[in-house]
């Protein structure tokens, strides 16, 4: 039984080796400026950057704890410095639909010029357009014109009213109107001397009358015609004044915007709405501001509103940055990162205008790079959706969540989208990732480069002095006291511990620099200059410490024999397996009872667990496993007549995994062999169907779980835990258990088989098959086929239908 | 002889009311000369036969001015219309002249308006009449009523262009007629009681006629304490006049009826021409 003695201490917990290296302190180490272990995620992120196409957007996966947003920004800042600065961009009014206000691309800085600039020409016209109306000159052919109309239509009537003259007939002016009438003398005529006249005169009288009042009423018509022809000869007049002041002033800033078309239209455009609005520039007459609830409303004359329309809003002003820009984006909600059109209340009601058109993170980022963590966009409503609208039109269209759900109705406006040219850069978890892969046809299309990044890094001379040196870059940028090398050097091993792997480091850099602040904070606590090894172990045991209540709790509940762990002697179908708890940052192992009874059957083992639907899915396929196993091994030419039952004793919760079907087996086959199975042993390890024990997880926490139960009833010596053979690499157990194991209070037992596992548990041999096909006396393998054979003829005679017979044709 | 014992007396100021703008204006005007001078307003509303008898007509109609579409008129509605108007413009009365806290009488007369005015002038001193008082169809710029009044009165006259009120400066023409002496108490008079500046448009054929003339002006302005500006004309012919006129700014401009310097067509002229209050002083 050479081949199954213990692990030697040195296989339990492997030491960094601080021989080679030159340094005492961290003091002497140099700042690590490349990125540890990450070469795939750093390539891919390289690429995505590099790649100038649409569609490849960058999505880093990995826990946050790795620095991978630290990473990505670093490298996003050194390529934008490289980068041109992108453009201006602003909102302009829209002269012909307002409600469509059109946008502007300007370079860099030009955006706050054009907007100072207009600010000039708007203070200049509101001097030179009252200054043209006033002017003695404008006044003289104001008159002239609107004379025109007045001796016109005097003129038109005064022929008429001559011409009745002359057939002595006069035009007579009443309160609200003209009239004919005929005259005697200068005199209207009375109607006694009228009706004196002969019935033709008469006649003749009321004919003339009729027809003058025709003219008359024809003329009349006419006037509203003349009317707006004189109108419309006044608005020509004002608009030639107003182009006369307004065309050179306005001519004078098209030069210096000679090279942007965009611009000479929109100089255009301000051009023919002054103009056309010129009223907007007059001063208001004094003392007839009027009123309504004591409040001001500017009326006709300089509105404050009205020339509001010739401002530039300058949505985005690069005049101060370098490079292409790189923005972090924080809190992610929709108007943050599409922008918005925000609204003023005037007089209860809600009005906006270009103006207030603000930018999102799209705008600022336009042209650069935007870093967005990717849960926080996916729990911001309508975010993700509007984030993707974005980048598959590649234009940012501002438009406001409650216009698009219909939600208010109130005024509001459909600025100018604005061409995007953006990388987005989403950091999230790698379940994220995989999930919007899955489910978001979008995705796949917008996010082709995602950068995967290690949660940990090979062991080895190099990699360990890189990681002291990360060490050192860690404790000075969070200024800390130096580490000593001993320090560093657990802090390595406790690297090894958070990978599961004595040949692997952690690289989450977060959870290393918490145990680095933890141990500064001890050695400071104790007036130390540098941190020793001393401190980081106190860190990593006060934090265990902190959060092990639960942990204390059952051991103390299998202390007190509330729950049933024997330690020593042997007991036939029981066996302590192993478990292991996850609650916070914490894992912990316990050791668990499992027991196994066997009668006469239908070739079936219950789990019990299972029926109860308490189990797991891969718990049910560890113990289904076991059947496999139970029928090759002893029973391939008779039908397996039993039924088994397995537990987990005093398990109240789900149970998952296949770590314990190794001990289930133990247990079946000890039930089965009707052979004790030593209780000072615990067993953890998943077999197959040929019956080889595979690895399993949180190997670490399962041994120290069941140590500390032997050693709170004091270790005798002959207590230990097998484990796979293929889990002892990952070995980076607590200094008592190794130190108890160097004592030889305590022993691990690595297993390949469940033979070994059996000779282990039973001190008997498995034994193996002779040439006769038949298992050694003693062995247990012996007693299992015995029994399995007694149970499929106790089967026959009691006519028990085997599963096993039905299979068989 | 001093500025206080020429004899001109304006005690009663008649205003020719038919509840137009332009009468309310001349209205306005003769409310602001009666405060100066302390004078009573005597308004008078004619209604005009002119009228009554064309509503009488059995084919009476008239042209609306606002729709432009003809109506049929009948003696009792312009009865009823010309008594509305009869009322407004007593209600201007009584308003300005409350204002102004003057003494004032109302009447209504029927007949022909220049002759009921020239009637009613015998009570009055001064007779203020607004241009234009129909609104509509007059080339010229004083109407038929007004022309006939202004030819035929023998008061003095308040005539108001479309616009116009009385305010300083006030302007004179002064040369040595007796007539144009009255016109200058008058001036000086409204220059003083508003005070304001007088500017004196001397007529004088020489240097040493205008040297003569400004120092009458000087020695009769010395008592009221009226300053006044001084501007020599030769030739006094309209349009040489309207400039000074406007150049001057004048608010008020006084001139005589009679005067050796002016004859009738130039002051017609002038009237036709000036844009402010003038007193036309008999």
């Amino acid at each position: 039984m050479t081949h199954l003695a213990p692990l030697s201490p040195d296989a339990l917990y492997r030491c960094i080796d601080t021989g080679p290296w030159q340094f005492q302190t961290t003091a002497d180490l140099e700042d690590l400026t490349e990125i540890v272990g990450q070469l795939r995620a750093t390539e891919a992120i390289r690429f995505g950057i590099g790649i100038r196409r649409d569609g490849y957007n960058l999505f880093v996966l990995g826990p946050p704890s790795t620095g991978s947003h630290a990473i990505v920004r670093g490298f996003l800042a050194e390529q934008a410095a490289r980068e041109p600065v992108p453009a201006d961009w602003c909102y302009v009014n829209n002269f012909e639909q307002p409600h469509r206000p059109r946008v502007l691309r300007l370079p860099a800085g030009l955006g706050v010029k054009l907007r100072d600039d207009m600010q000039e020409i708007v203070e200049d016209l509101e001097g030179a357009i009252p200054a043209a109306f006033e002017s003695d000159e404008y006044r003289a052919r104001r008159h002239e014109v609107e004379q025109g109309f007045k001796e016109h239509r005097e003129k038109v009537i005064e022929e008429l009213e001559r011409e009745a003259a002359g057939l002595g007939i006069a035009l007579i002016h009443t309160p609200t109107g003209m009239a004919f009438a005929p005259k005697r003398n200068g005199e209207v005529m009375s109607t006694e001397d009228f009706e004196k006249l002969p019935a033709e005169e008469q006649k003749r009288v009321e004919d003339l009358v009729a027809t003058f009042r025709q003219r008359l009423e024809q003329i009349f018509s006419q006037v509203p015609q003349w009317r707006r022809e004189n109108q419309r000869q006044v608005r020509e007049l004002d608009r030639d004044v107003v182009m006369a002041a307004v065309g050179h002033l306005i001519n004078s800033f098209k030069e210096r915007y000679a090279v942007y078309p965009e611009v000479l239209a929109y100089l255009g455009a301000v051009e023919q709405a002054v103009v056309e609005n010129a009223d907007d520039f007059r001063r208001p007459e004094e003392g007839q501001e009027m009123t309504l609830f004591g409040m001001t409303i500017s009326r006709g004359g300089r509105d404050a509103a009205a020339l509001r329309r010739y401002e530039v809003n300058v949505l985005i002003d690069r005049s101060a940055t370098a490079g292409a820009p790189v923005v972090y984006m924080d809190n992610p909600s929709y108007p943050e990162l599409i922008g918005r059109v925000e609204h003023l209340a005037q007089m209860g009601t809600l009005v906006t205008d270009f103006t207030l058109i603000k930018p999102g993170a799209l705008h600022r980022a336009n042209g650069g790079y935007l870093v967005l963590d990717a849960r926080r966009v996916l729990l911001q409503p309508f975010a993700w959706e509007g984030l993707k609208r974005c980048l598959s039109a590649n234009q940012v269209r501002i438009e406001s969540l409650g216009q698009m759900l219909s939600l208010i109705s109130t005024v509001s406006l459909e600025p100018e989208p604005i061409p995007l040219n953006i990388k987005v850069v989403l950091v999230g978890e790698r379940l994220l990732y995989y999930l919007l892969y899955h489910f978001d046809p979008d995705f796949r299309e917008l996010f082709k480069v995602a950068a995967d990044f290690e949660d940990d890094m090979d062991r080895s001379p190099d990699t360990q002095m890189l990681h002291a040196r990360l060490i050192a870059t860690l404790a000075r940028r969070e200024k800390l006291l130096a580490f000593h090398r001993d320090a560093i050097a657990r802090v390595l091993e406790h690297g090894s511990r958070l990978a599961a792997d004595a040949e692997k480091f952690s690289i989450r850099v977060q959870d290393i620099t918490d145990l680095l602040r933890e141990a500064d904070h001890w050695a400071r606590e104790a007036k130390q200059e540098v941190v020793q090894a001393g401190d980081v172990r106190r860190a990593i045991e006060a934090r265990i410490e902190r959060a092990d209540r639960v942990r204390d709790r059952l051991q103390e509940a299998i202390r007190r024999g509330t729950i049933l762990i024997d330690t020593d002697g042997a007991k036939i179908g029981q066996v302590n397996g192993l478990s292991v708890m996850t609650l916070g940052d914490l894992d912990f192992g316990h050791p668990t009872r499992i027991t196994a009874r066997v009668r006469l059957g239908k070739g079936e083992v219950v789990d019990i667990q299972r029926e109860v639907e308490l189990g797991g899915p891969i718990h049910s396929k560890g113990v289904l496993i076991l059947a496999g196993f139970l029928g090759a091994r002893y029973c391939s030419d008779r039908p397996l007549s039993l039924s088994a039952s397995l537990v987990f004793e005093q398990t109240y919760g789900q149970v998952e995994g296949d770590s314990a079907s190794c001990a289930e087996l133990c247990a079946l086959l000890s039930a089965l062999a009707d052979m004790p199975l030593k209780q000072s042993l615990a067993i953890t390890g998943s077999v197959n169907q040929h019956g080889e024990v595979q690895a399993i997880g949180a190997v670490n926490e399962k041994i120290e779980g069941f140590f500390d139960t032997c050693k709170a009833r004091g270790l005798n010596g002959g207590q230990g835990v097998v484990i796979p053979a293929a889990n002892v690499k990952h070995l980076m157990l607590r200094d008592d258990v190794v130190q108890a194991c160097r004592e030889d209070k305590f022993r691990i037992y690595p297993v390949a088989t469940v033979e070994d596992a059996l000779e282990l548990l039973t001190g008997a041999p498995a034994g193996a098959r002779d040439k006769n096909g038949l298992f050694p006396e003693g062995s247990v393998n012996r007693g299992v086929e015995q029994r399995l054979i007694k149970l499929a003829e106790q089967a026959r005679a009691f006519g028990v239908p085997a599963v096993a017979e039905k299979r068989e044709p | 002889m001093s500025a206080t014992e020429l004899p001109l007396h304006i005690r009663r100021i008649l205003v020719a009311l038919d509840a137009s703008a332009a009468s309310i204006a001349a209205l306005d005007a003769a409310a602001t000369l009666a405060a100066c001078m302390d004078a009573e307003l005597l308004g008078l509303f004619v209604e005009d036969v002119n009228l009554l008898r064309l509503a009488g007509l059995p084919f009476a109609s008239e042209i609306d001015m606002v729709s432009g579409s003809a109506r049929s008129l009948a003696p009792a509605q312009m009865e009823q219309r010309l008594r509305a108007q009869a009322t407004r413009a007593q209600e201007s009365l009584s308003q300005a002249a409350g204002r102004r806290q003057l003494r004032w009488t109302f009447r209504v007369a029927r007949g022909q308006v220049v002759t009921e005015l020239l009637g009613a002038e015998i009570e009055a001193d001064l007779i203020a009449l607004g241009t234009v008082s129909t609104p509509g169809s007059r080339r010229a710029r004083v109407g038929s009523t007004a022309q006939a009044v202004i030819e035929r009165a023998a008061r003095t006259l308040l005539i108001l262009p479309h616009g116009a009120t009385v305010r300083t400066p006030v302007g004179v023409l002064f040369d040595e007629s007796p007539a144009s002496a009255q016109a200058f108490v008058l001036a000086a008079r409204l220059t003083q009681a508003e005070s304001g500046d007088l500017v004196v448009f001397l007529l004088a054929d020489d240097a040493e006629s205008e040297q003569r003339l400004r120092e009458t002006a000087v020695s009769r302005l010395e008592p009221l304490q009226v300053k006044a500006r001084y501007r020599w004309f030769v030739d006094a012919d309209t349009a040489t006049l309207a400039r000074a006129v406007r150049d001057e700014r004048i608010g008020t401009l006084a001139l005589a009826a009679d005067s050796d310097a002016l004859d009738a067509q130039t002051v017609h002229a002038l009237l036709e021409r000036v844009e402010c209050a003038v007193l036309l002083v008999r």
